[in-house]
């Protein structure tokens, strides 16, 4: 199965490779005859300009060998535009009088006399020329089209082959493959030696694989009775059994890949407005009477965080009435409708009704999400599903802010908003294909969340500060910072594409970081390290802003908090539970995450109007800092409380449990 | 197995033709914004040279509106460039006082007078600004230059979704035919040879302990 997964995305990868190769290359071809004439016009307003004020001087009667400072006149040509490679002023005879020339530069050193266009002007005299001005620019036509197309095909390739690949796998995981998947996982497993495959159902070539192996199991056991009380016969089984694993049947497992595509579109498709979102409501934002521009560019976004984070309770019970499957096509169908609005919005109450739409829609989709596969997994295979689900919207945090971005900048705000809309949809059209229209799923034990839970889990000041201080902390730095303060000042000196691509790299390092973190904190009872290393490397990466050049500062800032919230993410949330469980025992562990969830959320309502606020008040540097400060202080509080509460749970190494 | 190849099919071809037509969008979008750079910085260096010789005339005493020799500079360099759409200098107030559309003048400079436009600042030799020169790109012209490109890139897009869906069509086909082969169904034989090569193995395994166990009489 792998090997055709792997197949068939190579062949996506290289049709995309040439035929994107292709496009790009006869652009170019065109693009020349396009841009070349353009650039020499350029070249000659620049030549008559000067052209013109050499012949206002004849006109005054200095002839042009006698012109005094021409060359700072060519020199400041030069400075005010970069691209071109010289300017002269020449007598009638010919020769040279003035000149300035981009020497410094190799790359116009190294250049040829055919790479360079020289356009001349004459310099008019009462009776006709008496000189002219040439100057020179180079036909770098291509290197320049390339150079800006370079990074946007690669990251639309990066961005089509990850989506080409979780759509194979959402094929694959579709009922029409079930014969495939169950023959090739067969296949793969009999090549490996093993037959410890769950049951195929009812499928007629399944079923006579299956029959053939629980003919081996039967004349296995039989053998096994035959050799009792031989120890040789006995042992030679036991090898044969272990070698081949005839006796482990697992059962069959439910398929959760299927929503993976959806929650995957449906996360791209808000994602990729990452980049623009505040300067989008900025430049729909006016004065707000008591209210700084800052703190009202801030209310949309703290304000779709809030509906996200207090409807979770309520649409947890919404979505399992329903149905999850069609709670998450209704959920992504209103989000659609709300990316088309905010594309169309005129206003900032417009625009902030539809990011509610969004919202809401949003909402749903996450808890429907999350509800499909709790209700379809046990405790003990809950992680593995979680983990399928997390890893979607990992993967749609490295996708979406590039290419929101690149759409933004090329296209327009408006039209990226048109394409999550479209995004939304097809996630919709995914989860109505594959997830079930009725439900009948057996629900296993869960709580709803209670806030009247809350403050029997915050008496105990370390689990209180591990909510408060790491929890909360951290979503206010990837809201208010990453997703709110960046953009806006990035935005003043660089394109959507830039900020898109610096805010990718989040959830580059998370989908790095979190795998293996999750697996190393657990093998080693490394939580509280985990923990507390993370939020200090992500409070002090706010350090790079002062100490590289924009947009390196930032991108170093969003990739240091991406491997610092990868390294406390998994560890925080396996701690919730074992403090949880000591603080209320009888709470169930699906609202102890709740509530914990919740109050994480919460986080994300606070950091931007908090970041705004300080903003206000201060600068985006110190609001920066501030922040960095909290996620820090937060931390090394919460060790604190931890050394100090003596638990076996907090210990700087526990030998914990995986939630 | 026929459903699959069409499932597969249905979503990779939407999934192709998207990534090639938003790479289309791209380039052409890309080769767009160099074009309306070169041409804007055109723009500018029109625009400041007209403000030069009108801080000029100013320097001597003349004041903007009497700058008649403006209009035939405004129509000169309209007339030297088919892409320059209108040449306008309006005064301190933004009101137009001489433009290469006559009628234009007397109205006041608000919107922009095209996709594109630059602005110069007229001043005074004491460093207060007493108008600008306006130059707008001509809409027509710069779409007729780019409409070319639009045909091209679209075109180069259709022909690589087209040959990409039949590139998929193939593999897809290639690899359910080597599939079918690999696999063997209950019709045409028992089990895939590997999987029965696998099982093979297992028998010869029990075979020999159940020979072990004939030769010392168990059972």
């Amino acid at each position: 199965m792998r090997r055709i997964d792997a197949a068939i995305v190579t062949l996506v990868t290289l049709v995309l490779l040439v035929g994107l190769g292709a496009v790009a290359w006869k652009t170019v071809e065109r693009a020349e005859g396009v841009l070349v004439p353009a650039l020499e016009k350029k070249a000659d307003a620049v030549a008559l300009s000067v052209a013109s004020l050499a012949t206002e001087a004849v006109g005054y009667g200095i002839p042009v060998p006698r012109f005094v400072g021409a060359e700072a006149v060519l020199r400041a040509a030069l400075d005010e535009d970069t691209e071109l490679a010289f300017a002269t002023i020449l007598a009638a005879d010919g020769t040279v009088t003035a000149e300035a020339r981009r020497e410094d530069d190799i790359g116009f050193a190294r250049r040829g006399e055919a790479d360079i266009a020289t356009v001349t002007r004459a310099i008019d005299g009462a009776d006709g020329a008496v000189g002219a001005v040439a100057v020179g620019i180079p036909r770098a036509v291509e290197a320049r089209v390339l150079r800006d197309l370079a990074i946007d095909i690669s990251v639309l390739l990066l961005v089509a082959i990850l989506v080409a690949l979780e759509l194979t796998a959402f094929a694959f995981a579709l009922p029409s493959a079930a014969r495939l998947r169950g023959i090739t996982t067969r296949l793969s497993a009999a090549r490996a030696g093993r037959f410890d495959v769950p049951p195929g159902a009812s499928d007629p070539a399944l079923a006579a694989m299956d029959r053939a192996v629980d003919a081996r199991r039967a004349r296995l056991a039989a053998l096994r009775e035959r050799a009792a009380g031989d120890g040789g016969a006995q042992k030679a089984l036991e090898t044969i059994d272990a070698r081949h694993h005839l006796s482990e049947r697992p059962a069959g497992a439910v398929n959760l890949a299927v929503v993976r595509a959806p929650v995957f579109l449906f996360f791209f498709a808000e994602e990729m407005t990452r980049p623009f979102l505040p300067t989008s409501i900025a430049s729909l934002a006016g004065p707000v009477p008591g209210l700084s521009p800052e703190v009202v560019i801030a209310l949309p976004i703290a304000l779709f965080m809030a509906i996200v984070a207090l409807s979770q309770p309520f649409l947890n019970g919404v979505t399992e009435r329903a149905g999850r499957g069609r709670a998450l096509r209704i959920g992504a169908l209103v989000a659609a409708l709300g990316y088309g609005w905010a594309s169309s919005a005129g206003s900032l109450i417009d625009f902030t009704l539809a990011r509610c739409v969004t919202a809401f829609g949003f909402a749903t989709v996450f808890i429907a999400a999350q509800g499909f596969v709790v209700d379809r997994t046990a405790a003990g295979g809950r992680a593995r599903g979680i983990g399928l689900f997390v890893s979607a919207i990992m993967a749609a945090m490295l996708c979406g802010p590039p290419i929101g971005g690149i759409i933004a900048d090329r296209l327009g705000e408006a039209t990226a908003f048109q394409v999550s809309a479209v995004m939304a949809l097809v996630a919709a059209l995914c989860a109505f294909v594959a997830l079930p229209r009725t439900e009948g799923v057996t629900r296993t034990a869960r709580g709803t969340v209670r806030f009247g839970d809350l403050p029997k889990l915050l008496a105990r000041p370390a689990m209180a500060l591990l909510l408060i201080g790491t929890a909360v902390p951290a979503k206010v730095l990837l809201i208010g910072l990453c997703m709110y303060l960046l953009p806006l000042e990035l935005a003043k000196s660089f394109e959507p594409a830039v900020i898109g691509r610096v805010l990718m790299l989040y959830g580059l390092a998370m989908l790095v970081t979190v795998p293996l973190v999750s697996r190393l904190s657990d093998k080693q009872g490394l939580r509280v390290p985990f923990v507390v290393g993370g939020g200090v490397a992500a409070g002090a990466s706010v350090l790079h802003l002062v100490l590289w050049p924009e947009p390196w500062g930032a991108a170093l800032m969003v990739l240091q908090i991406g491997v610092a919230q990868g390294l406390s993410t998994t560890p925080q949330s396996a701690l919730v539970g074992d403090l949880g469980r000591q603080a209320v025992p009888d709470l169930s562990e699906g609202a102890l995450y709740g509530i914990f969830r919740l109050v994480e959320r919460l986080g994300t309502v606070v950091g931007p109007l908090l970041v705004g606020f300080v903003w206000t008040m201060t600068s985006a540097m110190h609001a920066a800092f501030v922040t960095g400060g909290l996620v820090i202080f937060g931390a090394l509080a919460f060790f604190v409380a931890a050394m100090a509460s003596g638990d076996g749970a907090l210990r700087l190494k526990s030998a914990g449990r995986t939630p | 197995m026929r459903a699959l190849t069409l499932t597969l099919f249905v979503t990779l071809i939407p999934l192709i033709a998207a990534a090639l037509f938003l790479g289309a969008a791209l380039n052409y979008a890309s080769v767009r914004a160099t074009y309306m750079e070169l041409t804007g910085e055109r723009l500018g260096t029109v625009a400041r040279r007209i403000a030069a010789d009108a801080q000029t005339a100013l320097s001597l005493g003349l004041p903007l509106r009497g700058q008649e020799a403006l209009d035939r500079a405004l129509l000169r360099e309209g007339e030297a460039d088919a892409r320059l759409g209108t040449l306008s200098v309006a005064d301190g107030t933004g009101r137009i006082l001489f433009s290469s559309d006559p009628a234009l003048v007397g109205t006041r400079a608000t919107a922009p007078a095209g996709p594109l436009e630059r602005v110069a600042p007229i001043q005074s030799a004491f460093g207060t600004t007493e108008g600008r020169v306006i130059v707008a790109a001509d809409a027509e012209a710069l779409d007729g230059v780019l409409s070319d490109l639009v045909d091209t890139i679209l075109g180069a897009a259709w022909v690589a979704v087209v040959l990409g869906a039949v590139a998929v069509a193939a593999g897809l086909g290639l690899a359910w035919w080597r599939l079918g082969q690999a696999l063997a169904t209950p019709k045409t034989a028992t089990l895939p040879p590997a999987f029965d090569d696998a099982l093979h193995k297992v028998d010869a395994a029990l075979d020999a302990v159940e020979r072990d166990l004939a030769a010392r009489g168990a059972g």
